[in-house]
């Protein structure tokens, strides 16, 4: 049992598959109240979580130097998943809440490996593309909520 | 030059593979007024306008008159997030005006992907960062407006 058949965005892949991006991936330790992405900031990688607790965070454009709560993610849970279909900067921080180990994937190398294999691309990013449309469909009916609220 | 080779999500292909999609297409005459989906209904097909203008609405749960979210101009797509999940339809789309569409099952994209995996891989990266983009703006919208509703609600 490969330890990336548990991620959801890997979904659908094949052992031999899963080996390649695993031996493209950097284990990396974040220690307690150490920032693993700063928002803003170009991002390169995405990082699977493998132990520990992550909170997702965003600058509170109001109130400079507050933070708003947006997630905590844990093992297993994806970030920096933005970063494989754009060159846009980070729209959030992740800050480690405990110690946590994660792996760092490079998008660069990523991408190689879908130009040599285009099923193992098609598939990871289709996989992408639900998580991402899920978010966007919570996202757009909270927004049309808020506006509603507000009376538009 | 191929007429699918103005539209984003194809970019990066060549005629040859454009031609592979153009050929699973079934065009359709709509009148003005005439539903292509509605809200809440399946997704299993998406579609490419053609000739014609078609409006994108949601339901609005406050007042009757729909809330309309865009106006679709010819070669713009539509429905395509099927493409990604089955999640029942977002929003309506009706046409405007005398049109055509072209549109294309979701099942048989999915089996000319799994023969020509690169045509896959660009078109699902195409609609990615197209998704990517309006996550990030509404994500941003949201934001603001939480912040907005935050600051003008008057302390207990």
């Amino acid at each position: 049992m490969h330890i990336l058949n548990q991620i959801k965005i890997f979904k659908g892949l094949d052992d031999d598959e899963l080996s390649s991006i695993y031996h493209l991936a950097i284990p990396k330790r974040i220690e307690t109240g150490q920032y693993l992405i700063r928002e803003d900031q170009r991002g390169n990688s995405l990082f699977i979580i493998l132990e520990g607790l992550v909170e997702v965070l965003v600058e509170n454009p109001v109130k400079p130097g507050e933070t708003i709560p947006l997630a905590k993610l844990r093992a297993h849970d994806v970030l920096g998943e933005l970063s494989i279909f754009d060159d846009s900067p980070r729209s959030a921080s992740a800050l480690a809440r405990s110690a946590t180990d994660v792996l760092e994937i490079p998008k660069v190398e990523l991408w190689k490996l879908f130009e040599k294999n285009n099923r193992m691309g098609m598939v990871t990013l289709r996989n992408l593309g639900a998580t991402i449309c899920e978010r966007l469909r919570s996202a757009d009916m909270e927004l049309r909520n808020c506006n509603l609220w507000l009376g538009m | 030059m191929h007429f699918l080779s103005h539209i984003n999500i194809f970019d990066g292909l060549e005629d040859q593979e454009l031609s592979q999609i153009l050929a699973l297409g079934k065009e359709s005459r709509l009148k003005p007024q005439e539903y292509i989906f509605k809200e809440y209904g399946p997704g299993d097909r998406f579609y490419i306008l053609k000739e014609g203008q078609i409006e994108i609405t949601v339901h609005n749960p406050v007042n009757p008159p729909p809330i309309v979210l865009a106006t679709l101009a010819p070669t713009e797509v539509f429905g395509e997030f099927c493409l990604f999940d089955d999640a029942p339809r977002s929003a309506t789309a009706k046409a405007t005006q005398p049109s055509l569409i072209l549109e294309i099952l979701k099942k048989d994209v999915f089996a000319l992907f799994q023969k020509e995996t690169r045509i896959g891989m660009v078109i699902l990266q195409n609609l990615g960062t197209v998704l990517c983009k309006r996550l990030r703006n509404t994500d941003k919208n949201l934001r603001n407006h939480l912040l907005w509703s935050e600051l003008n609600t008057p302390l207990p």
